[in-house]
């Protein structure tokens, strides 16, 4: 029957001789359900008002299924946030839930701090140490060491351009060597302020201080043993630093000047300890 | 009923009365079945279960209002009434025939609501019977009693493509309408002026 009607209004649609019977105002009103007052489309109206007419009050209502429903209904459980809005909310945005905000930031400060301290300890790869050393020096972080580098020069001229001025008794005057300005606190300092309380160093020293000394002790653990050494005042030992690399650091120089290892830091302790005074490598560096 | 009873009924569903669920759906589900009809035909009524179902165990944390449920709950069945046509492997185009709504009407019905049942369900027949995409914008609009901007919601179109589609399937019902009772229409040359 259906499509017999649609076949016959495609047939007559063929000749185009009927103009369209329905505005797009008419279309609107039809649609949400508002009268048209139009006697062409009264067919048209009856028909979305009949597909739209309740359901007779006499209707059998499927109580079967409303039971289904309200069962259901009691056993979910209260105020669970799994809703239409709720739920598109936690899907749509679960990445910036308050667990995932407080990992990243902690995953970041423990970054930041690795990195500082990788760089304050120089063991990074000489490229990236100095960009580092450019942008913390203030903090501490040295300069890479050249002298492991692999450079082109001849090999006679590399200990003029390492740090270490051992081989020029001239070298803290010298400008072109750029570690004592930015070594910051000496070690023998930095184990004064240390050695004041062994307890609670680590919350009486800075952040940066602390950074420094594990630094230049080379660990944590080794900040005790490393002080005893520098502040313990061990005789004619020039070299103190067991990270002092340089074959001349061994030599029996006992220049009261600072002697620095092959990263730039003093680490010579004056041979009397009674006469130490502790802020004058610092003084003398700022 | 009108969406401030709607809105009544849905807070009180919130707050876990039972009162406001059922409210809810006898306001609602004849709405929904009969979209559902025009979709899965036999189906209807199983999705339109599983439909309330999810909305049973949802409502209570449900944060809007009686229109936003409305517009929910229709996307709820649709979605339901899509993955019924892949389980069964029919398609959206295939007819839905609509063999239920007669079904529903009863010998022993008053005259009179026999006869209101009977128009409801051809009404609802030859609305079925329009290409899937004009069925579901005229009953969203038309019958479920969404707007444009619910309706591209609830389908997941475009406003304009929802006016577009209403548009033609109105055309097409005048144009069957007319061609019933001896007044042939332009039916294809309204669709193009639509269109335009």
């Amino acid at each position: 029957m259906n499509g017999k009607a649609r076949a016959d209004a495609r047939a007559a649609g063929g000749s185009g001789m009927f103009r369209p019977r329905l505005s797009r105002a008419e279309s609107r009103r039809l649609l949400a359900g508002r009268p048209v007052r139009s006697d062409r489309n009264l067919g048209l109206e009856l028909l979305l008002a009949a597909a739209a007419a309740p359901e007779p009050a006499t209707a059998a209502s499927d109580e079967a299924g409303l039971a289904a429903v309200l069962e259901a209904f009691s056993a979910a459980p209260p105020a669970r946030l799994t809703g239409a809005r709720s739920r598109h909310r936690s899907a749509a945005y679960p990445m910036w839930s308050r667990a995932f905000i407080v990992k990243s930031v902690a995953a970041l400060i423990l970054l930041c701090g690795a990195s500082a301290a990788a760089a304050a300890a120089d063991v990074l790869p000489g490229p990236v140490q100095h960009i580092a050393h450019s942008v913390f020096g203030e903090l501490g972080v040295p300069a890479p060491q050249t002298s492991t580098s692999p450079g082109p020069n001849p090999a006679g001229r590399t200990p003029t351009q390492g740090p270490s001025p051992l081989a020029d008794p001239a070298g803290t005057t010298d400008p072109a060597v750029p570690t004592p300005t930015t070594t910051g606190t000496s070690p023998a300092a930095l184990c004064e302020a240390a050695a004041r309380s062994w307890s609670t160093w680590r919350s009486t020293l800075s952040p940066r201080a602390m950074a420094q000394l594990i630094a230049q002790a080379g660990g944590i653990q080794k900040v005790v043993p490393y002080c005893a050494r520098v502040l313990g005042g061990l005789g004619g030992s020039t070299s103190t630093s067991t990270r002092s690399a340089s074959p001349t650091a061994t030599a029996p120089s006992a220049s009261p000047t600072a002697v620095y290892g092959r990263r730039g830091y003093p680490t010579h302790a004056p041979t009397n300890p009674s006469t130490y005074d502790p802020t004058r490598y610092y003084k003398s560096h700022r | 009923m009108p969406d401030r009873d709607l809105d009544l009924a849905l807070d009180a569903a919130r707050l876990g009365h039972e009162s406001g669920m059922a409210e809810l759906w006898h306001s609602l589900n004849p709405l929904v079945l009969r979209y559902l009809r025009a979709i899965v035909d036999q189906a209807a009524e199983d999705v339109a279960s599983e439909t309330w179902l999810q909305a049973a165990r949802d409502v209570r944390g449900y944060r809007g209002n009686a229109a936003g449920f409305r517009v929910w709950l229709f996307r709820v069945a649709r979605h339901r009434a899509l993955d019924e046509l892949r389980r069964t492997g029919r398609r959206l185009e295939d007819p839905a025939g609509l063999c239920a709504a007669e079904e529903l009407i009863a010998p022993d019905d008053p005259a009179g609501e026999a006869l209101e049942r009977m128009a409801t369900a051809r009404a609802l027949r030859l609305i079925a019977d329009l290409p899937p995409d004009q069925a579901e914008a005229v009953l969203l609009r038309a019958v479920a009693g969404l707007d444009v901007a619910q309706t591209a919601l609830v389908l997941g179109k475009r406003p304009g493509a929802v006016r577009v589609a209403a548009m033609r399937g109105l055309h097409r019902l005048a144009a069957i309408l007319a061609a019933e009772q001896g007044f042939p229409v332009a039916a294809g040359q309204a669709a193009e002026e639509v269109a335009q």
